[in-house]
């Protein structure tokens, strides 16, 4: 059998019985009112304080931050049960003993799951879609976060289905899914202050302070992927350091940390996005020349901090792939081992 | 004999607890044959190696003439499969419940369609076809099962409890269905059942316990010559006790029973009996062995092979239903 047709079998079976199940419906519901709800508190919030233009840039990196939040916690709900539920319905073995292979059932399951969190997530677009239409946020910009947020719910959707492989009850493994989760979000930045901590240089080791650690840490962050993964909006500099031209008093050239003179709009995105660089980046290329009035420019050069998200991007797609490779393996048959409590049908 | 599956040597631990113990097992095609033992005699864990869904801690299988261990995938395309769970979809109709199976085991969207509408039919399951799942009686279920373990024209049936739960009516709707598989289809047909009622249908028996199988026999050869209890019963209960007394016949009434318990006889002298009780005027009504033929054979033939070990008889671990 063709693998796409096996896999379309599944998910449309999968996705069959979503459909029909009301809780599926309601649950779709509520999450469009949520997103809703958020959109005109974030509106109301910032609104007084912008132009127009800045009150978009600010409601869109909020909001899709927000509605990420929303897809990592919905994502385990989608795929969390996915196996060990169909076990305790005693249909999996029904399923493993026809000419489906484990790989057409595992990726049929995961691409029911994150097509459900897909329409969910197809569900803000309206939302998201209103600061592009002002002109506010680039079609580009709005395009790439979708598609990040999208492969981040897959990332986590094929996590959640591995571990409904591994737990023999529902319960564990929404759990264990969930624990990830925070993991992801709060762990990574748990570990970057552990890591902070334990390699800061200590009094008259001679170490600059401004040195970069652990910025990998931090990279894996769904929120650091997405930041730095959207194109800026408005374009922006970041703060950096910098070694100013040599002068009587510094020979060597003063070595000055500097930041942009001028405020852009608040963006949630753009910040995140110049922090995680600005951690990254030793030393950030500015061009610093002589003004009229005896002031220096400083002219931030593109690209001076390296993006980050290609590394975080490439863990989480990286773990996405070894859960969904472990899931393949829990499916396949016949069964050596069987842990206690585990039935196979 | 041309065999459906053949397992030789099949041992499976779990544990330290040895489910299966060098178990042999021959099902013939065109025959229904009963894998019969008490509850953890391991007829679960030999179904689920047969059905290749567990694999064997050593031992060679083979099913529809396939390795089931080297090549389980060509082994699983040869058998229908029916847990003692029904497995359900509550959400689908009956018809896309086939449909998916169907089309799961590879047939075309509307050779699926087709072969759902035989089988609903055939199942007496016509009429609920666009009914979903979840309102079907267990019966309706079971047989929904059955129907699913068809769907691919295997030509090897494993069916693990068939009857469990079932009414009378369903149970025997079941065994009528599983009959017309081995001997109009000719299927191999192999079923599982601690319930010793369900012989009624084998054409073959083999007995389990503990790992270890205990005996293989033809149903008619069980029956050849072996004497098991009858159940008389009679209008006239004073007229039967004393026909009996003077034809000699051993027998015995439980207080407020209405059945008289006689023998045991062969099958040849229990109808000389029933001939006597008739020229003696005793109007019989009902006239049968007690508890089923092939069960007070293979309990006695299981008693006679391993008496004193296993003590199939006296230690109650049969759990005997009549229907």
């Amino acid at each position: 059998m063709a693998g796409v047709r096996g896999i379309g079998l599944v998910a449309r079976q999968e996705l069959r019985t979503r459909v029909r199940a009301r809780r599926w419906r309601l649950l779709l519901g509520v999450w469009f009112g949520l997103v809703g709800l958020l959109t005109f508190a974030l509106w109301a919030a910032y609104d007084g304080g912008y132009s127009d233009r800045d009150l978009g840039v600010a409601v869109y990196g909020t909001l899709l931050l927000l509605v990420l939040l929303l897809v990592l916690l919905l994502a385990p709900a989608l795929a969390s049960q996915s196996v060990n539920g169909e076990r305790e319905r005693g249909t999996l073995a029904l399923l493993q003993l026809t000419g489906l292979t484990p790989g057409e059932i595992a990726a049929g399951k995961l691409v029911a799951a994150w097509g459900t969190g897909l329409v969910a997530l197809g569900l803000t677009l309206p939302f998201l879609a209103w600061p592009v239409l002002t002109g506010a946020v680039r079609p580009v910009t709005a395009l790439v976060s979708v598609l990040v947020t999208a492969l981040l719910m897959g990332v986590v959707c094929a996590l959640a289905l591995c571990f409904s492989a591994v737990a023999a009850r529902g319960v564990a493994s929404a759990l264990a899914s969930y624990l990830t989760v925070f993991g992801m979000l709060i762990g990574t930045v748990i570990c970057y202050g552990v890591y902070f901590g334990l390699t800061a240089p200590s009094e008259g080791s001679g170490a600059s302070e401004d040195e970069s650690r652990g910025w990998w840490l931090l990279a894996p962050h769904p929120f650091v992927v997405l930041a730095d993964a959207a194109p800026e909006t408005p374009p922006r500099p970041v703060c950096g350091y910098t070694t100013l031209p040599p002068t009587p008093e510094h020979p060597q050239g003063e070595r000055v940390r500097i930041c942009p003179e001028e405020e852009p709009a608040f963006d949630l995105l753009g910040e995140l996005r110049e922090t995680i660089r600005e951690l990254r980046a030793e030393d950030v290329d500015y061009v610093v020349s002589d003004t009229d009035h005896g002031t220096h420019r400083y002219t931030y050069q593109e690209n001076a901090s390296g993006p980050v998200w290609p590394y975080g991007l490439a863990v989480n797609l990286a773990l996405g792939a070894g859960a969904f490779a472990i899931t393949v393996k829990r499916l396949r048959l016949p069964v050596k081992h069987l842990a206690e409590g585990t039935r196979l049908a | 004999m041309d065999a459906g599956v053949r397992a030789r040597e099949v041992t499976r631990s779990f544990g330290a607890v040895r489910a299966l113990d060098g178990l042999d097992v021959t099902v013939p095609y065109g025959a229904v044959t009963a894998l019969v033992g008490a509850n953890g005699a391991g007829k679960t864990t030999l179904m689920l190696i047969l059905a290749t869904l567990l694999a064997p801690d050593s031992g060679s299988v083979e099913v529809g003439g396939h390795d089931a261990l080297r090549d389980p995938v060509a082994a699983r395309a040869s058998l229908g499969w029916m847990p003692d769970v029904f497995g359900v979809y509550d959400m689908l109709t009956a018809e896309e419940y086939l449909v998916f199976f169907a089309e799961a085991y590879g047939l075309p969207k509307a050779e699926g369609v087709s072969r759902a509408h035989e089988l609903l039919q055939r199942m007496g399951l016509a009429e609920w076809a666009r009914r979903p799942v979840h309102v079907l009686s267990r019966g309706q279920k079971q047989r929904l099962g059955l129907a699913r373990a068809l769907v691919h024209r295997p030509k090897v049936l494993i069916l693990d409890e068939p009857s469990s739960g079932l009414d009378l009516k369903s149970r025997v709707e079941l065994r009528g269905l599983l009959r017309s598989l081995a001997a109009d289809d000719g299927a191999a047909v192999l079923l599982s059942s601690h319930v010793m009622s369900e012989l009624e249908i084998a054409d073959r028996v083999v007995l389990i316990d503990g790992g270890r199988t205990r005996g293989e026999w033809d149903a008619a050869e069980l029956l050849s010559g072996r004497r098991v209890p009858w159940l008389v019963r009679a209008l006239d209960d004073q007229a039967l006790a004393v026909a009996l007394d003077r034809a000699g016949v051993p027998h015995s009434s439980a207080s407020g029973a209405a059945d008289v318990r006689i023998g045991p006889l062969t099958e040849e002298e229990a109808a000389g009996v029933l001939s006597g009780l008739v020229e003696a005027g005793v109007r019989v009504v009902s006239y049968t062995p007690a508890g089923g033929v092939l069960e007070s054979a293979v309990l006695a033939a299981g008693a006679e092979d391993e008496p004193d070990e296993h003590g199939l008889v006296v230690d109650g671990a049969w759990r005997r239903e009549e229907i």
